[in-house]
């Protein structure tokens, strides 16, 4: 059964039409990135599957039965916490949704802290934080949220660009976590704008620009010249990496 | 912060109770100072059948009933002022800024100026506290309807609102004062300082009930005050029931801190400075916070209230002045070292 189902969504604000007729679904295990233009709509089609947004058609359907913070965790794409909280609290913070009790949920802050390179900083506030500190502060957060197989049958990760703020080295070990994530039975669905970190790593890409899905399925099938020039209206070569068969491009 | 979160955590019930101590011993310091000194013997003393009657009249009818007031204001304010901040994510936010403080400060004018022929009370309450009471509570609801749409109630245009009405209310405070005579300006001016002279016990009653139940069910919203530090919308992923945390929070709020200026009139800082200090002490969780909140605040009223009836006894200072002279002071100073405790 497929963790999420999107069909025929549509997001209307204020007269103008964010989102046009968008169907995709993610198994367990996909690591979907959701990639184009500035304004195409990318952020606004997470904050509509999380219902921060209100759909003015379509569905969404996440699998599992549990409560579903207890399933479904989300980054968002800036953080408003400007309250001294060490680094270790914010992390607990993604514990609130289950009851595991004290001592699990300390483990697993701790793994996702280790996960995320950030244990030294455990004791650190968090306003005192550099950009991407905090940010891997938060994905520590939304990764405990959903770290446990045991507290939910599916699970579903959301992050509306992790990578922005984060240096080559944070890029990698973020996305290593990633696929261990995915490897574990966790849909990951990402916007990401580095094109190149979508094609290494994504299993499948949804392309959408001006509000409509301009082409999905696995990224080595359809990741091409052709669909980026559509997407971006930029002259892009595409290389086939010899030793990972996988795609590269070069700006 | 000064003291690490796993200090906090590690050795919590001892924090707690040397609290409670402390505040116990302040509550023994108050009802030992006055204008009429009164030995700790004597003080102890005085609830037993054998004591000095006038020892007994001024601890059992003026300073226990004074104190307990205090302690029940005092806590229901600092508390209020944490939950305030934490609900709009702003350590600088303070439960006036909803309108409250305003609104009853109209509401008591109004009973002073239009309503001079009525004398009379209701459980113990003058009807200056009772017009503050629905003064305050008027525009806390006036408030939260601005700031409600279609979409949820948007913090930021509460605060807003909450400003705007604030001026609203002061413009017809205003209004009242110019027609108000001579001595209807001084008992206005004298409410607005604050005080807690002329306490009662069934003011106590009133007070420490709103003050149980606001404060245990402030209490229980510990975990979703934390998650709402993170964004509302955050808070919502982690599970929270945001509308209705924000709705309940509000009411017990505008309970607390109306009741209070009900009671006392305005206490100028007090749901400021405490949560303040102990955030820079311990930190801005609320499992902490909300409990030492309560204490620290109950202490420093109870401390400023001793100070406010001895300073030069036997005149009397209002209490409100005190808490300003001392509370501007160290509110300026943290504001200016605030980069140091970790605040933006």
């Amino acid at each position: 059964m497929a963790t999420l189902e999107v069909k025929q969504l549509s997001v209307q604000v204020a007269g103008s039409k964010l989102l046009n007729n968008i169907s995709f679904a993610l198994q367990p295990g996909d690591i979907c990135a959701v990639v184009g233009p500035n304004g195409a709509g990318k952020s606004s089609l997470l904050a509509a599957i999380v219902g921060d947004l209100k759909l003015s058609g379509g569905s969404v359907a996440i699998a599992g039965s549990e409560a579903r913070a207890k399933c479904l965790a989300f980054l968002p794409q800036f953080s408003l916490l400007n309250f001294p909280f060490t680094v270790s609290e914010v992390v607990a913070l993604g514990r609130i949704p289950h009851s595991t009790g004290n001592a699990i949920d300390q483990h697993i802050s701790t793994a996702a802290m280790a996960a995320m390179d950030i244990s030294e900083l455990a004791d650190r506030p968090y306003t005192q934080l550099s950009g991407g500190e905090k940010q891997r502060t938060q994905l520590a957060r939304v990764m405990s949220q959903i770290w446990r197989a045991e507290d939910a049958a599916q699970r579903l990760l959301l992050l509306d660009e992790p990578t922005t703020a984060l240096d080559l080295g944070h890029q990698q070990q973020l996305m290593a976590a990633l696929e261990k994530f995915a490897q574990c039975g966790v849909a990951v669905l990402m916007v990401v704008h580095d094109i190149n970190i979508a094609a290494k790593y994504a299993s499948h890409l949804l392309a959408i620009a001006d509000g409509h899905c301009l082409a999905q399925g696995e990224t080595t099938k359809i990741l091409s010249e052709q669909l980026l020039q559509q997407l971006f209206n930029a002259n892009l070569k595409l290389y086939i990496d010899p030793a990972s068969q996988r795609p590269s491009v070069i700006l | 912060m000064i003291f690490s979160v796993k200090k906090v955590e590690r050795h919590w019930g001892l924090i707690l109770g040397l609290a409670v101590l402390l505040l116990f011993l302040a509550t023994l310091c108050s009802l030992a100072f006055g204008a009429v000194p009164i030995r700790f013997a004597q003080l102890i003393n005085s609830f037993s059948a054998s004591s000095d009657p006038k020892v007994t009249l001024i601890i059992q009818q003026l300073r226990l009933p004074r104190a307990l007031l205090g302690l029940a204001v005092g806590a229901m304010l600092a508390s209020c002022g944490a939950v305030t901040q934490g609900l709009f994510r702003n350590p600088l936010a303070d439960p006036s800024l909803i309108g409250v403080s305003a609104g009853a400060a109209t509401g008591a004018s109004v009973v002073i100026v239009l309503m001079t022929q009525l004398h009379g009370s209701l459980a113990g309450l003058s009807l200056v506290s009772i017009g503050a009471f629905c003064g305050g509570t008027i525009t806390v609801v006036f408030v939260y309807r601005l700031a409600t749409s279609s979409a949820g109630t948007s913090v930021s245009s509460m605060l807003l609102a909450g400003i705007a009405i604030t001026f609203l209310a002061g413009a017809f405070a205003k209004i009242l004062e110019f027609i108000a005579d001579n001595e209807m300006l001084k008992r206005i001016s004298l409410w607005q300082m604050g005080g807690l002279e002329g306490a009662n016990y069934s003011q106590v009653g009133i007070a420490l009930g709103v003050a149980a139940v606001v404060l245990s069910l402030l209490n229980r919203h510990r975990t979703a005050l934390n998650a709402l530090l993170l964004g509302e919308s955050e808070a919502r992923h982690l599970g929270i029931n945001v509308k209705r945390v924000k709705q309940q929070l509000i009411v017990l709020v505008a309970a607390g801190v109306g009741c209070s200026v009900a009671l006392v009139g305005t206490v100028a800082f007090l749901g400021l400075i405490v949560p303040h200090m102990l955030r820079i002490l311990i930190g801005p969780n609320h499992r902490y916070l909300i409990p030492l909140c309560a204490i620290g605040g109950a202490l420093l009223m109870l401390l400023s209230d001793t100070v406010a009836r001895t300073v030069i006894a036997p005149t009397e200072v209002p209490v409100g002045l005190i808490t300003s002279l001392l509370g501007a002071p160290i509110f300026i100073s943290l504001l200016r070292h605030r980069h140091r405790y970790g605040m933006q």
